[in-house]
């Protein structure tokens, strides 16, 4: 629906995200800083004496400000200084003390601490090693709007009503005696506090946010069919499911809830299942205590309930508007890869008719991973591909590449160079042999450029930070416009 | 972990808050300000020294904090350091008298909290010890050499596959 930069920006949300979270810590610093000298006024205003060491315009500031935290005592006058003279107890006249019996002061405390344990636990170490930390402590994020909406309503920041700054000049008053102000045409100041602003910035965020928690407890409710689970080696389990009027695009990820094992857990996966096929299915791999208790409670006989909140876009869903298209996926990051290779081959098989060309055209694809351990369902899955593709005769369509990073010892080296001449690998049984080491991205992007000069190369990236960074850099920055090719790469990078 | 990352964060937040109140401490009106400012400038930076190394993990690896080695070879002599109990009580102590006036009244909360954590910790028997160098994870099959720096002996049509390193 809208244009390809729009949609790029949007799979940025987890940046801007966290833009807004620095720009919101940075501001909260700001705004205490400020309002510790503010505070410190309203409370010194009540033990400032006058010295005989003062001069004359000390004198009358002092004077000033003993007269202006007494309007508001007497009836029909409006205060300036929240802190009251005749509230019960000295405390309230510590400026610590004001902090916290201030209306702005306690909610103000509250609002921050609940963003410094936000922020605390929501650094990399903390989100990688315990996750739950970061996970339960994050919806603290409810009392922090909350309390910030009504953080302003007793309207304590006041000044002078515009209809009092007719009548009553502070520039000039401000230097006379307040004794002698009714004299001096200086009737008394009238004053308002500023009505709370914040909630008509927040409102329509927090509006689409309870919208989108209320359709997931809708689709808690719906019911999901298991229709097979299946074991792969390498504990990984793959669940096909069905639910009713569920549609989802290539590369797409689930929520997926069992009330069995946690109610409040919900954990993405993404959809190895293609578009075209009748189920939508996940293959999980067995690491966490989560996913442990999955394995155990499938399959049974009595298959537990599911639930399934998606699916929710990714980068990867744009594969089909470019002409080429190479894939990049390292270790578990091949998933969203599984997806989009079988709807390929739907796709390519359904078009076979030549007025129905797909706008892409080729595939270039590149699985990196220390070793094929906990992803031979995928090496199977292309070694299927391969045969249909070869059956219709598009088996140029897609070229992979696969690159195994970890070292080798003697036994393997041995294997290999045996069977060197083989049609097929040894390791995958796929034709195209796999690499060993790592991908020169230089050569491979200069040969794509090389080879489909005048085109628009979508470059998709699912997997480990570091690498994406590399590839990032290559594609964009080195290769976009050389050698007046007009060739331009864009680069997707799914969030991992 | 948690209780370290709390206890950074404040004592960035006290450092910070002891500048503003040095800095409003200069003018007429905040004398007071001046003397705890100084105090909560000079614990701010001794508590993000003791604090920026980061413990080592019980299990797996720990990702180390960027120069986090320059100061964790003198946390390894300071004596009390790595015991969690210590460290909250000392900082529980050391930021009461922050506490009194607003500029640093934030960090030294943040910082308290940090100490009510730690002590959670140490009633589970944490302690802080530094991080060793990363454990390789080897995997199943025996004697793996490392990556080597030139590609396997190919036959001689395949020697100049570009898309090698």
């Amino acid at each position: 629906c809208c244009p390809r930069r729009i949609r790029r920006i949007l799979d940025k949300n987890i940046k801007f995200h966290r833009m807004c979270a620095y720009m919101i810590v940075l501001m909260t610093l700001i705004h205490y800083f400020a309002h510790s000298f503010n505070v410190d006024f309203f409370t010194s205003a009540y033990t400032s004496k006058i010295l005989v060491t003062d001069s004359n315009s000390v004198i009358q500031r002092k004077r000033l400000v003993a007269r202006l935290i007494q309007i508001g005592n007497a009836p029909n006058e409006t205060y300036l200084n929240p802190i009251r003279s005749n509230v019960v107890g000295t405390f309230y006249h510590f400026s610590v003390g004001a902090v916290f019996l201030l209306t702005g002061g306690w909610t103000g405390v509250i609002i921050t601490l609940s963003l410094f344990f936000m922020v605390t636990s929501s650094v990399e170490f903390i989100r990688r090693s315990y996750f739950e930390v970061f996970w339960f402590t994050h919806h603290l994020f409810i009392v922090f709007y909350g309390f910030l909406v009504v953080h302003g309503i007793s309207m304590q920041v006041r000044g002078q009503t515009a209809a009092s700054l007719l009548v009553h000049d502070p520039k000039r008053c401000s230097l006379i005696n307040p004794a002698l102000w009714p004299q001096n045409n200086c009737p008394t100041p009238v004053f308002a506090g500023s009505a709370p602003m914040t909630w008509k910035w927040v409102i329509a965020p927090m509006v689409l946010y309870v919208i989108e928690r209320i359709i997931r407890l809708v689709r808690f409710n719906q019911q999901v069919e298991i229709l097979k689970v299946i074991k792969h080696p390498s504990r990984v389990i793959e669940i096909q499911m069905r639910k009713k009027g569920f549609n989802a695009e290539v590369g797409q990820y689930v929520f997926i809830m069992c009330p069995q094992l946690s109610q409040l857990e919900w954990h993405p996966f993404t959809l190895t299942s293609a578009p075209e096929e009748d189920y939508c299915s996940v293959h999980v791999r067995i690491v966490g205590d989560w996913t442990t208790g999955l394995s155990k409670v499938l399959p049974s006989w009595k298959m537990p309930k599911l639930a399934i909140d998606g699916p929710f876009g990714t980068a990867s869903e744009d594969v089909f508007n470019y002409p080429v298209a190479i894939c990049v996926g390292s270790g578990i990051g091949v998933t969203p890869f599984a997806s989009l290779l079988k709807s390929v081959w739907y796709v390519m098989y359904k078009n076979l008719n030549p007025e129905h060309e797909m706008v892409l055209k080729k595939v270039y694809f590149f699985w990196i991973c220390p070793e094929t351990h906990a992803f031979e369902w995928f090496g199977d899955l292309l070694a299927y591909l391969e045969r249909q593709l070869a059956e219709i005769g598009r088996q140029d369509l897609i070229e992979y590449h696969i690159y195994l990073t970890r070292g080798w010892d003697h036994k393997q080296a041995k294997t290999i160079y045996a069977h060197e001449e083989d049609s097929r690998d040894v390791i995958t049984g796929l034709e195209q042999k796999t690499n060993y080491g790592r991908p020169n991205w230089d050569e491979i992007f200069s040969k794509t450029a090389q080879s489909h000069p005048n085109t628009h190369v979508g470059v998709f990236f699912c997997g480990v930070a570091a690498l994406s960074a590399k590839v990032g850099v290559w594609c964009c920055t080195k290769f976009s416009n050389s050698n007046n090719r007009k060739i331009s790469f864009h680069y997707n990078k799914e969030n991992f | 972990m948690w209780a370290n990352e709390t206890a950074l964060l404040g004592s960035y937040v006290l450092s910070i808050g002891g500048i503003i109140g040095i800095m409003g401490g200069l003018l007429k009106n905040f004398m007071f300000w001046l003397p705890i400012g100084i105090y909560g400038l000079i614990f701010g930076i001794i508590l993000v020294i003791l604090e920026y190394p980061r413990g080592r993990k019980n299990k797996g690896n720990t990702a180390e904090r960027r120069f986090q080695s320059c100061t964790a070879t003198l946390l390894t002599k300071l004596p009390f350091v790595d015991n969690y109990y210590f460290r909250a009580i000392a900082y529980f102590i050391v930021c009461i008298p922050s506490a009194i006036i607003v500029p640093t009244l934030l960090g030294s909360v943040f910082v308290i909290i940090g100490s009510g954590i730690y002590l959670g910790a140490a009633c589970h028997n944490e302690k802080w010890a530094p991080v060793s160098a990363r454990t390789e994870v080897r995997s199943q099959s025996a004697d793996v050499t490392q990556p080597p720096s030139r590609p396997p002996p190919r036959l001689p049509q395949n020697v100049n596959n570009p898309n090698q390193i």
